[in-house]
């Protein structure tokens, strides 16, 4: 398994980053959408969502996100 | 006197890395090794795979019982009989594939534990290992990769590389250190060993003592690339020669002692540095060495980068030394081979690998360089490649990488042959391309680095590549600035033959690249890059 660090601009301009637990990129891009459906309402709809980083998973690791 | 492990006493203080490396140490696994080659890989143990690293070896992508073999090459210097044994390695157990690091390591791929007893006991009898070549130890010692030849040189600083690597290398004083670490030594005005990205560096200086110029070394400590590129600081001594390795004994113990180990990701030696700030570090220093005179004069110049492909007299009358460019740091065993044989054949057998990926022939007596162009290997491996080849570096990538989201060797060198095609230059431009933020490929210090990244779009998960302009070391070193804007990777040939005929069609003459991004700044290049995306966007 693998945390993954996902680059996501909407439509609106604006900007997230979504970080996942998983054992592919394919699915790491699965789950980072089915994050965001449920993280807003309304809706927002996605630009461009790119994997930029990947670390193994253990516990401690994770992302810092620049705000 | 061994040390003791202070940290021991605060174990709810240390990572799950550092509780292990508490129970055993990292070279013990050397034993294991032979152990897991007769029970197979099966029957090794998580934890212990992660010590291999010790021993020089990872998993390779996508973890089916093959390894990565890295070969520890202290200052690039090979003899023939080390390449042959580095050669038949790759061509008896790993495919062929030779594989020259920006610290000019080699390694190797495909490798299998059942192989490991007969491939240690190959290394060993060259005076080659692997161990020590990854892990959380001091790791091979880069150096100039011309010492003892390059007229560009203070002095020799071969019998310091030896002396420091051998201090090093299973050493159980210093084989449990928070994290990597990384030495380079060099006595090039030309920087030749990229000291300000290594944790402890030393860079050729003068000083006046007791009415005499003495030459010796300043100090660097604390740099390094990886997701926080940090560049090295420079501490107010200078040292004598016979005094490294007192001076990088002393620094290395303070890394061990005081380095974090709460944190993996904040454990390498930067983060000490950046927190004590140079004084303060000095200060333990001296603590442990006795005091060290002040900075002298630095020597250094200028930055070569590391490159040497061409046909170049040696310090001494009459010899000369022959850089050859591999493109990607990518050879098979065969042509490695043969390069150890022409190094016999046409000088003393002395072959020399360098940070940029490439390799050197030395000490050919100019009479006979001649029929050495003229051989058939060197039409691949040639001391003309055109320029972008020359100056493409790359990691290793999805390829065989765990860590790498896209894939760049085959990639970078594919690029850097069309860009050939494409655009006459007069002036270089270094490619760096990496997989992921580690930037084994050294992006950061590029003219031009690509860092890869995966998208999603319409037609499914495609790789991608940010831009990054204006790195560079030795005075006013600097990394580079990331562009705005992603790349798909099937765009990187359109966007890079824009980015860089921009520089073409408005540089002055003899202007360099580097140059060209000072005078201009990156909003000219961001200005540059959203056209062409935007070109891009209406064609699809």
């Amino acid at each position: 398994m693998f945390l993954y660090r996902v680059e996501v601009t909407y439509t609106d301009r604006s900007r997230a980053e979504v970080i996942v637990l998983q054992e592919s990129e394919e699915k790491a891009f699965k789950s980072a959408g089915g994050q965001i459906e449920h993280h807003y309402l309304p809706p927002k709809k996605v630009q461009e969502m790119v994997i930029v980083e990947k670390k193994p998973a253990a516990a401690g690791r994770g992302f810092v996100i620049d705000l | 006197m061994p040390y003791q492990a202070t940290w021991a006493k605060t174990p709810e203080k240390l990572n799950k890395t550092e509780l292990l490396k508490l129970e055993k140490d990292g070279l013990d696994i050397i034993e294991d090794i032979y152990r897991y080659a007769k029970t197979g890989y099966e029957s090794i143990p998580e934890d212990d795979k992660s010590l291999f690293k010790w021993a020089g070896i990872y998993e390779q992508r996508p973890k089916d019982g093959h390894f990565m073999m890295r070969v520890r090459i202290p200052s690039g210097r090979l003899n023939s009989d080390q390449a042959r044994a580095l050669a038949g390695i790759a061509r008896d157990y790993g495919r062929d594939l030779v594989d020259i690091t920006t610290r000019q390591a080699v390694q190797f791929h495909w490798l299998r534990v059942e192989q490991f007893p007969d491939i240690f006991d190959r290394l060993a009898k060259v005076d080659l290992s692997s161990f020590e070549a990854c892990g959380d130890c001091p790791r091979t010692i880069v150096g100039n990769p011309l010492a003892g030849i390059d007229p560009h040189e203070l002095f020799d600083t071969t019998p310091y590389v030896k002396q420091l690597s051998d201090t090093f290398l299973l050493n159980r004083d210093f084989s449990n250190l928070p994290r990597k670490y990384k030495i380079s030594i060099s006595a090039s005005i030309y920087n030749s060993a990229h000291a300000e990205i290594n944790d402890l560096a030393f860079t050729p200086a003068v000083k006046v003592i007791d009415g005499q110029e003495v030459a010796g070394f300043h100090v660097w400590v604390g740099g390094g690339l990886s997701a926080k590129p940090y560049l090295a600081k420079q501490l107010d001594i200078f040292v004598v020669p016979e005094r490294v390795v007192d001076v990088a004994v002393a620094v290395t113990s303070i890394f061990r002692d005081y380095g974090y180990r709460e944190k993996r990701h904040n454990a390498r030696l930067k983060y000490l540095v950046a927190d004590w700030g140079p004084e303060k570090f000095q200060e333990k220093l001296v603590e442990l060495t006795g005091e060290l005179p002040s900075r002298g004069e630095d020597k250094i110049i200028g930055w070569n980068a590391g490159y040497f492909t061409g046909v170049h007299q040696q310090k001494q009358p009459g010899l000369s030394y022959v850089g050859l460019c591999v493109p990607v740091g990518r050879l098979s065993g065969t042509e490695l081979e043969e390069l150890a044989r022409l190094a016999d054949v046409y000088g003393d057998g002395s072959l020399r690998t360098c940070n940029t990926q490439n390799i050197v022939i030395a000490n050919i007596p100019n009479e006979k360089v001649e029929a050495l162009l003229q051989e058939k290997l060197l039409e691949r491996i040639t001391p003309y490649p055109k320029h972008f080849t020359a100056f493409a570096v790359s990691c290793t990538g999805t390829e065989f990488c765990n860590l790498a989201l896209v894939e760049t060797k085959e990639r970078m060198r594919w690029l850097a042959e069309y860009l050939d095609q494409e655009i006459e230059l007069d002036e270089p431009i270094r490619l760096h391309m990496v997989g992921c933020p580690n930037s084994c490929g050294q992006r950061q210090i590029a003219d031009i680095g690509l860092q890869g990244s995966l998208v999603k779009t319409g037609d499914g998960m495609k790789e991608a590549f940010d831009i990054y302009i204006g790195g560079t070391l030795g005075p006013n070193a600097r990394f580079n600035e990331k562009l705005s804007g992603r790349i798909l990777a099937d765009d990187l040939p359109r966007v890079l033959v824009a980015l860089i005929g921009f520089f073409k069609e408005t540089k002055e003459r003899g202007e360099s690249f580097l140059q060209f991004v000072q005078r201009v700044g990156t909003a000219a290049f961001q200005e540059q890059l959203d056209a062409v995306l935007a070109q891009l966007a209406d064609a699809r």
